[in-house]
């Protein structure tokens, strides 16, 4: 299917969300409450607004709760949240039955009006045989006691993901709930780009997406392309945005800042490559034009323009076509599929780093994920 | 079993049967917290009386747990399911041990019934085990302690699914070595953890699986060679030789089935007796 545009700091989420749409680079939104407001202040518009532009476009839209985002460490940056009425009294508090129920039913009811999809709240886990994930599974029971056409989501941090049979077992509970989709998130200590992930992480992700994709969609926002595997493994639908706090879920990104300010972050115009599955800084890329015009060409493909719209344009349609690509196959010709692109990529990329001489390579873009696609190839006896 | 066990145990079944009116007629089971008879009603019908001796520190979580769950399996109604024909009855205040009675089955269990079982066999065993777990799945009741003195061969040749659910009210009866108690030899990935992973629906898929796979080839997928730590490592990855390579006349529709009840990871398998039971009507 493609790519779901997570939300921004910055005031252009409605239209470029709906750019993204007509062009076909973009399958909708998903709104969060840690970055819009519920109803509009001025700089940004309503959370209805929102829905009812992106909808008439013909997109998806979909409001994540992000309740994880509370568990995440120093999170406080609640200028927006706090509008949200998601608690009933302490927020946070999921301590018992009934405030599972009186959460859940306040998400669900704010997704109604809003015409979202049920989107069953979770907390964030570190670890998938804990109390904590015993609260994540308990709160799934409730959102789905309260709305059995629910989505739920899943939320970890690496070492979540990294779990292996303690994984396998908790996505199992969950599966048991029968929901009509799955959202996953990664969640990370660092907001480094590409994401740090580990082989088990991939594997762990990949795993979880293949058992659970069979007869559900799967889903994994903040994704972008360290999320590729996933798509590998059955997943339809990547989150990415123009920022990097779009393309992953990091605990600073949630952390309290100044109240006067937007902060919405650096643009992320590194150019994605699709021959690399990767990206160079604006001055490396336009090294690698400039000596090698024809091997930019067609590792790029297309023209990357200068404005930040159209490097997102650029960046979205590489993952798109990616997705797409993987869409038609299943099962072990799909994963054999994504890993002849790693190894494509991996093919490429000496050629480029002795050109640009670019820092990150490799060893950043390609190798985990690959390795986790391994991984799992040679667990399911592809490989 | 000490003395003063047997004299508890002896005052257990006596108190029970005095309170239900019924007769001993020979002892089944005598565990150490738990014990199985054959009674006889005013009628003389033949009835199973079982009794588990909680002792001084009973959890009352528990207890209502398990007074839930025998209401609901009173409820069930299934050609392959035990029937429970009372309600749990309570001994002391607080609670210091629990009985019920059941349907009595001719028949034996599947631990004297061998191996190297045929086709059809095999099937009609997983396809019974599958339906009386999906009735049970159904009510929300999980079994979690499948084994072969769990399932009766009657002398119909239909199978019966026994001590539905009780394994987690009854922990200091089970034998844990996990999170969760088991048998060894027929336990699964998820009763080695404690919180969210415990047993499911998909559990008892696992363990349907392995009694055929038993039935087949004379031992479990995931065997207890006498070491534990030894047998959790090798049960956390449910790692065993596929029945096809194990019985190659066998239907390979029938091999693959068994295969996806033993995936190690739960939601690989069916997700529930009812699926897994109509994979096997579908043989």
């Amino acid at each position: 299917m493609g790519v779901l545009i997570q939300d921004t700091a910055r005031n252009n989420l409605v239209t470029w969300s709906v750019h993204a749409v007509a062009g076909g680079y973009g399958v909708g939104t998903m709104l969060s409450p840690f970055a819009s407001p519920f109803e509009a202040n001025g700089f940004k518009r309503s959370a209805l607004a929102t829905s009812e532009a992106i909808r008439e476009a013909g997109g998806e839209f979909w409001l994540d709760p992000m309740t994880y985002a509370l568990d995440m460490p120093r999170a406080g940056d609640f200028r927006h949240y706090a509008e949200w009425d998601f608690w009933s009294t302490t927020r946070g508090d999921l301590t018992s039955r009934a405030a599972m129920r009186e959460h859940v039913q306040r998400v669900f009811r704010a997704q109604t009006a809003l015409d979202s999809p049920a989107l069953a709240p979770t907390v964030l886990v570190s670890y998938p045989d804990t109390p904590r994930s015993q609260t994540a599974l308990e709160l799934a029971q409730v959102a789905m006691e309260a709305d059995t056409g629910a989505w739920l989501s899943v939320a970890g941090d690496q070492e979540f993901w990294s779990a292996g049979a303690e994984l396998d077992a908790h996505v199992g509970a969950l599966d048991q709930l029968e929901p009509a989709g799955w959202m996953f998130i990664v969640t990370r200590g660092d907001n480094s780009m590409p994401p740090s992930a580990s082989t088990n992480e991939i594997f762990g992700l990949m795993r979880a997406t293949y058992a659970l994709s069979q007869d559900r969609p799967v889903r994994v926002a903040y994704g972008d392309l360290a999320a590729v595997p996933a798509l590998a493994a059955g997943a339809e639908v990547v989150g990415t945005g123009w920022d990097i706090r779009q393309r992953i879920c990091a605990y600073q990104d949630f952390e309290e800042r100044p109240a006067d300010t937007q902060d919405g972050g650096g643009w992320y115009q590194r150019p994605t490559l699709a021959g690399l599955l990767g990206g160079l800084t604006s001055r490396e890329y336009e090294v690698l034009v400039s000596e090698e015009a024809a091997l930019a060409a067609r590792l790029t493909p297309a023209a990357i323009g200068p404005r930040p719209e159209q490097a997102f344009r650029h960046h979205a349609t590489v993952l798109t076509n990616v997705a797409t690509a993987l869409s038609s196959l299943s099962g072990r010709a799909r994963a054999e599929a994504m890993r002849q692109m790693y190894l494509d990529a991996e093919g490429e990329w000496p050629a480029v780093q002795a050109i640009t001489g670019t820092r990150l390579g490799p060893s950043r873009w390609i190798a985990p994920f690959k390795a986790g696609l391994e991984v799992f190839m040679t667990s399911e006896g592809w490989l | 079993m000490c003395c003063a066990k047997v004299s508890r145990m002896a005052d257990l079944l006596g108190t029970a049967c005095d309170q239900l009116a019924l007769t001993p007629v020979r002892a089944l089971v005598q565990g150490g917290q738990k014990q199985v008879h054959v009674v006889s009603d005013s009628a003389g019908a033949h009835l199973v009386l079982k009794l588990i001796d909680l002792g001084q520190a009973a959890d009352p979580a528990a207890l209502e747990r398990a007074r839930r769950e025998v209401a609901l399996l009173q409820s069930v109604d299934h050609p392959n399911v035990v029937k429970v024909t009372s309600e749990l009855h309570e001994v002391g205040s607080p609670p210091t041990a629990t009985f019920w009675l059941e349907e009595y089955l001719d028949g034996t269990d599947l631990r004297y019934c061998g191996s190297g079982w045929a086709a059809e066999e095999l099937v009609a065993l997983g396809r019974d085990v599958a339906a009386g777990l999906g009735a049970l799945h159904e009510k929300k009741v999980i079994h979690r302690d499948l084994s072969p003195g769990n399932v009766q061969r009657l002398t119909t040749g239909a199978f019966v699914v026994m001590d539905p659910g009780f394994a987690k009210h009854t922990l200091r009866s089970g034998i844990t070595i996990g999170g969760q108690p088991g048998t060894r030899g027929f336990m699964t990935p998820e009763h080695l953890q404690a919180f969210s992973g415990s047993p499911t629906a998909a559990s008892d898929v696992f363990g349907c699986g392995a009694l055929v796979y038993l039935a087949a080839t004379g031992h479990p997928p995931v065997p207890y060679k006498g070491d534990d730590s030894e047998y959790m490592q090798r049960l956390r990855t449910a790692n065993h030789i596929p029945l096809r390579d194990l019985r190659p006349d066998l239907p390979s529709g029938l091999a693959d089935l068994i295969e996806r009840t033993l995936h190690p990871q739960p939601a690989r398998r069916y997700r529930n007796g009812v699926a897994l039971a109509k994979a096997f009507g579908a043989l």
